[in-house]
């Protein structure tokens, strides 16, 4: 905590911000030194450490972390991409497609404190409080209906080789006008060696029958702690349909929390999270049903190879106004290894009498007879298995709707397919 | 084409097999009828390569190699091909990329070249109409929401795509209405030829009409204890396996 409080103090101090943000910033800090990192014995926490983060003293990145040269061309792909590298947005990098409109935080709070806060802190999760108190990177960005929404928009957050361990806390706010439509990647990486944290909050508000497909990819590198929390808010008829791929970090957790606000608002949250070697994975998952005729579908499926370990508590609550609500949650996960471990938690709680919602949870190995099955069809063990693996997949990355999207998304997972498979 | 002499196998430790002589040639279809557990589907798997199936005595020889020697995947390439009278459901695969990558891995095997996409679609349509199975299919989760019917007709589409030597198929008749019966009876008929053998294991002689099968054989508590023509099918169906039993006890 001691180092903590030493690099808040030199954002407290920043001389740019407004004393109203920094008032936000400090209550905030109190708030997170007295409930302090989560432990054991908190039941959202139970199967989560954050031990070696606690124990790392992580700096706040400044501007010389920047490396000298920017590579743009990180990779061919055609979607427009507002780069963040270290922690740092690069304007002259990024391409802004027309429709969209991107503010700083500090101009949006200054317009208006609630585009930025709006009470995301009054959350569960101590680390979206410390993100509230130590916010360093962040845009606000407004989607009109006049978007193309066929053009993907990425978010890329990409993290360098550093010579210390750094963090980061950023902040990205959607704001969807009323019938906008988007397709939003936003994705984390990294070639650093050594660790780092990134902090994330991410929040996305539709507007009234706003249409939002948000795939958010954490491939960061191998020794980095990704903590982060989505929030979801959706008005009248709008509906997100959200897609968390994971295959990155040492360390991932992210609290997802949504709330279906106006009549017949939907979300669908998909997941493909891929854990191996001692990765541990965590998704703590709230859907907050308090509207009539709102739908909500949830399918996450876990892939875990060798010693890993991973996590799904996935909650849906229907509020007694939310009649007619429609919710099913799905849990599969493919065990690759005898040693990976994974806690699986799907809960309803139904306050309403009139309303459909169904939940599963499923946890096994490959089929010993689908294997043989396809071996004895001349596929050798290694592409066999490969192939049921992929079938495991499928459901989820068929599910991208935009085709760039999925075919990117298809690409990551084979990558690390291959890595398993192959050793 | 298949040799084999007096094998024992065990499953889970029980004996199952014990001392099975049967030898196919080329271009012939032999069946083997017995009642439940006499060993007809360990027989089947033991020949396709399944582990759990423990041969404890005797050999297979398939073209004069030694099949035991060579793992599922070998004898597939070699040209050894099981019909399942279970089927694996394979979720999220579809059916044309599956037997696609089967396919190519034959031909690549033969050292022939890999079919590409638009050579694979106009090859697979005809092999569909075979079996009377529309391209829809090909689009479906590999055995997904199938009848029992469109997986043995599935099962047939295989072997007529893969060109295997040898063909086991394991009660591929079972649970068929009769007009799914000939589907399958027409499929294996247009698959024999001089160089291939066909082993059609079945509880009943009924799918055999549709054939013609050059022998028929027994097997009764892991041994095959009567071996014939036709004629052995039709006195089956009269008097049921136990006449048999009795005249082997005697």
């Amino acid at each position: 905590m001691k180092h903590l409080e030493k690099q808040f103090s030199t954002i407290a101090s920043a001389e740019h911000e407004p004393q109203s943000l920094k008032n936000l910033r400090n209550s905030a800090f109190d708030s997170f030194k007295k409930t302090g990192f989560p432990k054991k014995n908190w039941e959202a926490w139970r199967f989560t450490t954050v031990a070696d983060l606690v124990k790392t003293p992580f700096r706040l990145s400044t501007e010389a972390d920047l490396p000298e040269v920017i590579s743009k061309s990180l990779d061919n792909l055609p979607f427009p991409t507002l780069l963040f590298v270290n922690g740092h947005y690069q304007p002259d990098e990024s391409t802004l497609p027309k429709g969209i409109n991107v503010n700083t935080l500090i101009d949006s709070y200054n317009e208006d404190a609630k585009l930025v806060t709006n009470g995301f802190d009054s959350g569960s999760s101590p680390f979206t409080v410390l993100n509230t108190a130590m916010m360093n990177s962040g845009l606000h960005i407004r989607i009109s209906e006049d978007f193309e929404n066929h053009t993907p928009i990425r978010f890329l957050y990409l993290t360098t080789k550093l010579s210390e361990p750094i963090m980061n806390h950023p902040r990205l706010i959607l704001d969807m006008a009323d019938n906008a439509q988007a397709n939003i990647i936003e994705e984390y990486r990294g070639d650093s060696s050594d660790s780092y944290w990134n902090n994330a909050v991410t929040v996305i508000r539709t507007g009234n029958n706003s249409k939002v497909h948000h795939v958010r990819i954490q491939n960061e590198a191998p020794a980095a702690s990704h903590l982060a929390t989505t929030i979801y808010e959706v008005l009248a008829k709008g509906a997100i349909h959200g897609c968390f791929i994971s295959a990155g970090a040492a360390l991932y957790r992210n609290d997802v929390n949504v709330t279906l606000l106006g009549e017949g608002a939907d979300v669908t949250l998909n997941g493909l999270c891929l854990s191996r070697k001692t990765q541990h994975m965590d998704h703590n998952i709230t859907v907050d049903h308090t509207s009539e005729h709102v739908t909500s579908r949830m399918l996450f499926k876990y892939i875990l190879a060798e010693k890993s370990s991973a996590v799904f508590n996935g909650r849906a609550v229907v509020r007694s106004d939310a009649q007619k609500t429609d919710a099913d949650q799905t849990n599969k996960n493919l065990l690759l290894g005898n040693d990976a471990l994974m806690y699986s938690n799907p809960q309803l709680e139904i306050y309403a009498d009139d309303v459909r919602c169904t939940h599963g949870s499923s946890t096994g190995q490959i089929s010993e007879d689908a294997l043989f099955y396809l071996r004895s069809r001349g596929l050798d063990a290694v592409s066999a298995k490969a192939l049921l693996i992929n079938g495991f997949a499928n459901e989820v990355v068929d599910d991208i709707n935009n085709e760039e999207i999925r075919d990117y998304t298809r690409r990551l997972f084979e990558s690390w397919l291959s890595g398993v498979t192959h050793g | 084409m298949l040799e084999i002499k007096n094998l024992h196998v065990t499953v889970e430790g029980k004996p199952i097999l014990k001392g099975l002589d049967l030898a196919v040639n080329a271009g012939e279809l032999h069946a083997i009828m017995g009642p439940n557990g006499s060993g007809k589907s360990t027989l089947a798997h033991v020949i396709a390569g399944r582990e759990m199936y423990k041969v404890t005595d005797g050999n297979i020889t398939y073209n004069g190699k030694d099949l035991l020697d060579m793992k599922p995947e070998e004898r597939a390439l070699e040209g050894v091909f099981m019909s399942y009278q279970y089927p694996a459901v394979i979720p999220g695969v579809n059916l044309a990329y599956f037997i696609k990558a089967s396919v190519n891995a034959v031909r690549k095997y033969r050292g022939e070249p890999e079919m590409d996409a638009v050579d694979f679609l106009s090859f697979i349509k005809e092999k569909l109409a075979q079996v009377k199975m529309d391209e829809s299919y090909l689009k479906r989760a590999v055995n997904e929401g199938f009848s029992g019917g469109e997986k043995k007709r599935n099962e047939i589409l295989q072997m007529l795509t893969l060109d295997p030597s040898l063909a086991v198929l394991d009660e591929t008749d079972s649970g068929l209405d009769i007009d799914a019966v000939r589907i399958v009876a027409d499929g294996v008929n247009k698959f024999r030829g001089e160089d291939r053998a066909v082993l059609v294991i079945t509880h009943y002689q009924r799918i055999l009409q549709y054939m013609n099968p050059d022998k028929i054989h027994v097997l009764m508590d892991g041994r095959i204890i009567r071996s014939g023509g036709k004629k052995l099918a039709n006195e089956l169906e009269e008097k049921g396996y136990s006449w048999l039993e009795e005249a082997v006890a005697a």
